[in-house]
């Protein structure tokens, strides 16, 4: 109920209303788009672009609608076009890294995380990160149900091997 | 699980925070809050200029009206359509587009969200829009999903251009060097077709298994690709450029450089548009009709170009856009309603209403949008 009054009133100019949207959204569109993209300068231009398509849009924004499944939508698909791209390039240029450290115990999920495609990544995060059902998360992408509980299977059974 | 992700560490995290606020706000702050009336203004004011371009059409005032709203052309750049959207937030009419990029293909939904495929060329969607076909690394034939996941590939020695899916998705004509190839869809059945010009796509007539295509003279050829037996050969005194069925498979579009004919399948000229300014820059039949679209640079106005609507006849019916540079990527929504035009100079994709009541919608950056350095082309507009 607070979120409506919120986009209202950022409707109809209060900054205050905004900053209260932003407060509530940011955090976990940020986080969701790291933890497809790994890079905390593209998950940064990623989140703050979903916000300003929703400055840009919020006078046409149907208030009946939540607004967090909106944003996180056009996040969640930026960051997996982010993380293909990016996958493409590092395949274009071949670059040498220096391997890894290896991990403290309690920082191996990015690392386990990293080893998946980022469509995998993506219904992991979220499915247990933003805590959408499986339905959700197919309309949100766009995928029929089946692919997406294939996918959340998939994943997990890569990761629990990771993380063992 | 859910509390692993949240211990993540994001490195910068506080900062990031603080830097998108200042963004965001100094963004908030340039809008104003606005009323009913003044929230849709803008789409008030592109249908009066949409109409205006409508009338255009008809009299020598309606041109001065759209002279007075048409895209401005600075020294160096062309601005384009004012008001564009900077965003693709949706699109005009359902279906998705599929853009190809030199980095790969994208598609995007009607809400606007764009998915890029993978590294593939020459991307093409199947009938229903169920699959898309496209070459990877120039020398495997790919069917995958426009989620982006492979149904099928086929590696190859020769380089591989421009797959084509037959009306109900059984077959697809693709080059494999300058040879044409016809294969089934789901990936078996790979057979050669004869000779042809890799530089321009097959065209399947819907309801049947015949292709046209370009031969090495230069001709049009209709074949049959179950029987592999030539039923017609069109002669052409021009390079032509693209080949394009009506949804009925009643006419043949055949667009080249200078002149626009659509044939017959006997191969009698119905419709004809020749010696259009200084030349044809693209060409396309709207969906479930004989009229089509095209585009043509202007004569007597340097650096100006045209979209204008034709059919039963020649020359224009309706005069749909006009602009600096010129245009490319013609494409029309699946209900045959929209013309998406692409507009490389103002990096601009522009959506015109063809029918009524006309509306016009336009978006800027796209370009940036798609990654991309050089504009996109777009491959189709899907069901």
């Amino acid at each position: 109920m607070a979120e409506r009054a919120w986009i209202r009133g950022a409707q109809r100019g209060s900054v205050s209303d905004l900053e209260a949207l932003f407060r509530e959204h940011w955090s976990r569109a940020y986080r969701a788009a790291y933890l497809v993209v790994h890079d905390a300068a593209a998950a940064e231009d990623i989140a703050q672009e979903a916000f300003l398509a929703a400055v840009r849009s919020l006078d046409r924004f149907d208030r009946r609608r939540p607004f967090g499944p909106w944003l996180h939508r056009i996040a969640v698909n930026r960051a997996i076009d982010w993380a293909r791209a990016a996958k493409l390039r590092a395949e274009a240029e071949e670059q040498d890294v220096a391997a890894p450290e290896r991990p403290e115990a309690d920082e191996r999920m990015l690392p386990a995380l990293a080893t998946l495609d980022p469509d995998h990544r993506a219904v992991i995060v979220l499915r247990y990160l933003l805590e959408y059902t499986p339905g959700e998360i197919a309309d949100l992408l766009d995928l029929p149900r089946g692919t997406v509980n294939s996918r959340l299977r998939r994943g997990l059974d890569k990761l629990k091997e990771r993380l063992e | 699980m859910k509390r692993e992700l949240q211990r993540v560490e994001i490195p910068g995290e506080y900062d990031a925070r603080r830097r998108t606020w200042e963004v965001v706000r100094a963004a908030y702050a340039e809008r104003e809050p606005v009323s009913w009336p003044r929230r849709h203004a803008r789409e008030l004011a592109l249908a009066a200029a949409a109409v205006a371009v409508v009338a255009a059409a008809v009299t020598p005032p309606g041109r001065s009206v759209v002279n007075s709203i048409r895209d401005a052309v600075g020294r160096e750049k062309v601005v384009g359509v004012r008001n564009a959207q900077r965003d693709l937030v949706r699109l005009p009419a359902r279906g998705r587009l599929l853009v190809q990029t030199p980095r790969g293909a994208w598609v995007v939904q009607r809400d606007g969200s764009r998915r890029l495929l993978g590294s593939y060329r020459h991307a093409s969607w199947s009938p229903r829009g169920k699959f898309v076909a496209g070459v990877l690394h120039g020398r495997t034939l790919v069917a995958l999903e426009p989620d982006g996941t492979v149904r099928w590939e086929k590696p190859h020695r020769q380089r591989l251009a421009l797959p084509r899916w037959s009306f109900e998705g059984f077959r697809i004509a693709y080059f494999a060097g300058s040879t044409l190839r016809v294969i089934v869809g789901n990936g078996t059945g790979d057979r050669s077709l004869g000779p042809g010009d890799p530089g321009v796509a097959p065209a399947w007539k819907p309801q049947t298994h015949e292709v046209a295509y370009v031969d090495v003279e230069g001709d049009v050829r209709i074949a049959d690709a179950d029987r592999r037996g030539l039923l017609r050969r069109i002669s052409q005194r021009e390079p032509v450029r693209s080949l394009e069925w009506s949804s009925d498979g009643r006419l043949l579009l055949v667009i080249r450089t200078q002149s626009v004919t659509a044939y017959t399948p006997s191969g009698k000229a119905r419709a004809s548009v020749a010696q259009w300014g200084l030349g044809i820059s693209g060409a396309s039949f709207r969906p479930n009709s004989h009229e089509f679209a095209f585009a043509f640079r202007e004569r007597f106005r340097a650096g100006r170009s045209t979209v204008c609507l034709s059919g039963r006849g020649a020359g224009c019916l309706q005069h749909i856009f006009e602009g600096a540079a010129s245009f490319r990527s013609l494409t029309w929504s699946p209900d045959g309603n929209w013309l998406a035009i692409g507009w490389p100079a103002a990096d601009q994709l522009v959506f015109v209403r063809v029918g009524r009541p006309p509306k016009l919608d336009a978006v800027s950056n796209v370009s940036r949008q798609f990654l991309s350095r050089t504009f996109p082309g777009i491959a189709g507009w899907s069901r």
